[in-house]
């Protein structure tokens, strides 16, 4: 937090003067985000910067095999409450969780594409949010949750129909 | 290439002869724009860009202007170089313009001239410009022909040499979450950031040389700056939760975004000059999307302080917040229009469309679509692009301010969104 909130502090000075501080484009080049998480950064032949790596895990599961088909609560449109039928979903990773304190989840908060996405990120927020509650009251200690916001970037159906926007509000437990 | 649009805006174009006062003669009635007429240009066969159809196109887009077809322009309008003002003045258009592209010295000496046709205009050259540009502008070249024609007639700047910033989408590539630029038009495409997370919300600085962007490389969101010419970048924020919404103050000093460090999301921003993250709102409900007024001194965002989310607007003189939109059961989106006091939102209404807020507060639809997102303003105020869906897919569309003109711009592939419309690049 601290190093983060420096970092801004230093790289502002110096995009005031258009130079320093900036990640190197070579192909070698990591960028440290801050967090210990390094992330690939290279140069594609057109020019462009290249970030993360295209041969990981990019969007799948990458939890319990066993949780794998039970990690996704859907949401009624423009709401966060959850539904009783998707309580077992987080139960059962509640168990994972208090059984194995080491792991970590993460929890996806999801949108459909309708509104925009500046405002959609912030709703997904509260989808995520809502079920980080929930999984702290069924007794997952707080540092084994952490939550992100995709909004509407990341659809499980690109459809643009109700039908495809039912399946993307969601929240997807993660690890 | 910014670069070379710099050095072409001095190395191009002398003046001859302008009217300092054009008289405008309505012709089409207040629904229509201008009627001009664009004759083809005289111009090696060799040469791919065709210079007419870039500048009926570039004024029709403007909304302000309905250039006839070419096809009904009569036979004898321009003949070697000379306009027959009878025959053109047969078109009904207010104004010809024509000229011609002449090799010279390894590039083109691109010249053209606007005759008026009607009324105390008719015969009078209103302009007559040449200048020279490379093959590789010639693009360029014909957008600046628009420009001028544009500001003629508006007495502003023409936006068409603008570039614009978008999101590409393409799906089973190895970064399917793309940042390009390109021309305003689609033309001339330049790859900026390719990654295998999404990337969101890229904004302008108003030097046109960096972009400030969301990218969820690692996993959670980040705010990058980077130099669109050296490709280098700075990560600017990345704290606990949302790392949203960008947006560059027009006088380049500030970037606002919206955090959700504190709690619910709000508005901050960060100062380029003493380096320091300011809050600026600091409500239970969520405040997201800031953008800012044309002078600077004040931001617009989207609250749900009301219930709803709806325009608000923060004053920096008077520390004053204030609600801006009443009508329509949301207001997403603000973008200040440049020289006007309206405001261009995404309304929800029937779906969600691009609208225009007057000072009043009335809200004019200027789309019949449903899924508009990311409205991003011409720097003359003349023009709004957003992308929305059409075909079955996310792409781009513009409409004129006024609602006159729109049109989509479809893509070959992949899914497009986020338009962010770039600076003027010239005095």
């Amino acid at each position: 937090m601290l190093k983060n909130y420096l970092f801004a502090l230093i790289c502002g000075l110096s995009l005031a003067t258009l130079t320093a501080c900036s990640t190197d484009g070579s192909d070698s080049s990591l960028v440290n985000d801050g967090d210990g998480y390094q992330i690939a950064e290279g140069l594609d032949s057109d020019g462009a910067v290249t970030v993360g790596n295209p041969n990981g895990n990019n969007n799948g599961f990458n939890g319990p095999a066993e949780l794998q088909d039970k990690n996704t609560i859907y949401f009624a449109f423009d709401s966060e409450n959850i539904q009783d039928q998707y309580l077992s979903v987080m139960q059962a990773h509640a168990q994972y969780l208090r059984n194995n304190p080491e792991a970590r989840v993460i929890i996806e908060g999801h949108t459909d594409e309708r509104g925009t996405p500046e405002y959609n990120i912030a709703l997904g927020e509260r989808r995520a949010r809502s079920v980080a509650r929930y999984m702290q009251n069924l007794g997952v200690d707080v540092n084994q949750l952490s939550i992100v916001s995709y909004g509407e970037e990341k659809p499980a159906d690109p459809g643009h129909s109700e039908a495809a926007w039912s399946h993307n509000r969601r929240a997807v437990l993660n690890y | 290439m910014f670069k070379k649009l710099l050095a072409m805006a001095f190395l191009v174009l002398g003046t001859t002869q302008v009217q300092a006062a054009l008289q405008i003669e309505i012709t089409g009635g207040i629904n229509a724009g201008h009627r001009i007429a664009v004759a083809p240009f005289t111009q090696p066969a060799g040469l791919q860009t065709d210079v007419a159809s870039i500048v009926a196109a570039d004024l029709m887009r403007s909304g302000k202007f309905s250039p006839i077809a070419s096809s009904a322009i009569p036979q004898g309008s321009v003949v070697n170089g000379q306009v027959n003002v009878d025959v053109a003045a047969i078109t009904g258009a207010e104004i010809i313009i024509f000229g011609q592209v002449v090799p010279k010295g390894g590039k083109y000496d691109v010249e053209f001239q606007v005759v008026g046709l009607q009324g105390a205009n008719k015969g009078k050259v209103l302009a007559h410009y040449n200048g020279l540009a490379p093959q590789s502008l010639m693009r360029q070249a014909s957008h600046r022909i628009s420009d001028r024609v544009y500001e003629l007639y508006t007495g502003s700047k023409g936006a068409f040499r603008t570039r614009i910033a978008y999101i590409v989408y393409r799906h089973g590539q190895p970064y399917p979450y793309q940042l390009m630029t390109s021309d305003y038009d689609g033309f001339n495409e330049t790859p900026i950031l390719k990654s295998t997370q999404p990337i969101m919300t890229p904004s302008w600085s108003p030097d046109g040389t960096r972009l400030a962007y969301v990218s969820f490389e690692g996993r959670t969101p980040a705010i990058f700056v980077q130099n669109i010419l050296s490709k280098k970048r700075t990560k600017l924020a990345s704290y606990p939760g949302l790392n949203s919404s960008p947006a560059w103050s027009p006088d380049g000093s500030k970037i606002a975004m919206a955090l959700s460090k504190d709690g619910q999301p709000d508005i901050y921003y960060y100062d380029l000059a003493s380096a320091q993250l300011q809050r600026v709102t600091a409500n239970a409900a969520i405040d997201t999307e800031p953008t800012w007024s044309s002078d600077s001194k004040s931001l617009f965002f989207t609250s749900e302080r009301g219930g709803k989310a709806q325009i608000y607007k923060y004053d920096f003189g008077s520390h004053q917040t204030t609600r801006v939109t009443y009508q329509g059961a949301r207001n997403l989106s603000a973008r200040s229009i440049p020289g006007s006091n309206s405001l261009i939102v995404i309304t929800q209404v029937n779906g969600y469309r691009v609208a225009r807020v007057d000072a009043d507060g009335s809200v004019y639809s200027l789309t019949t679509s449903s899924l508009d997102e990311s409205p991003s303003v011409a720097p003359n105020g003349s023009m709004v692009i957003y992308s929305t869906v059409y075909h079955g897919r996310k792409g781009l569309a513009i409409v004129s301010a006024d609602g006159r003109f729109k049109a989509n711009l479809p893509s070959s592939s992949g899914e497009i969104s986020s338009p962010a419309w770039g600076p003027l690049l010239e005095k």
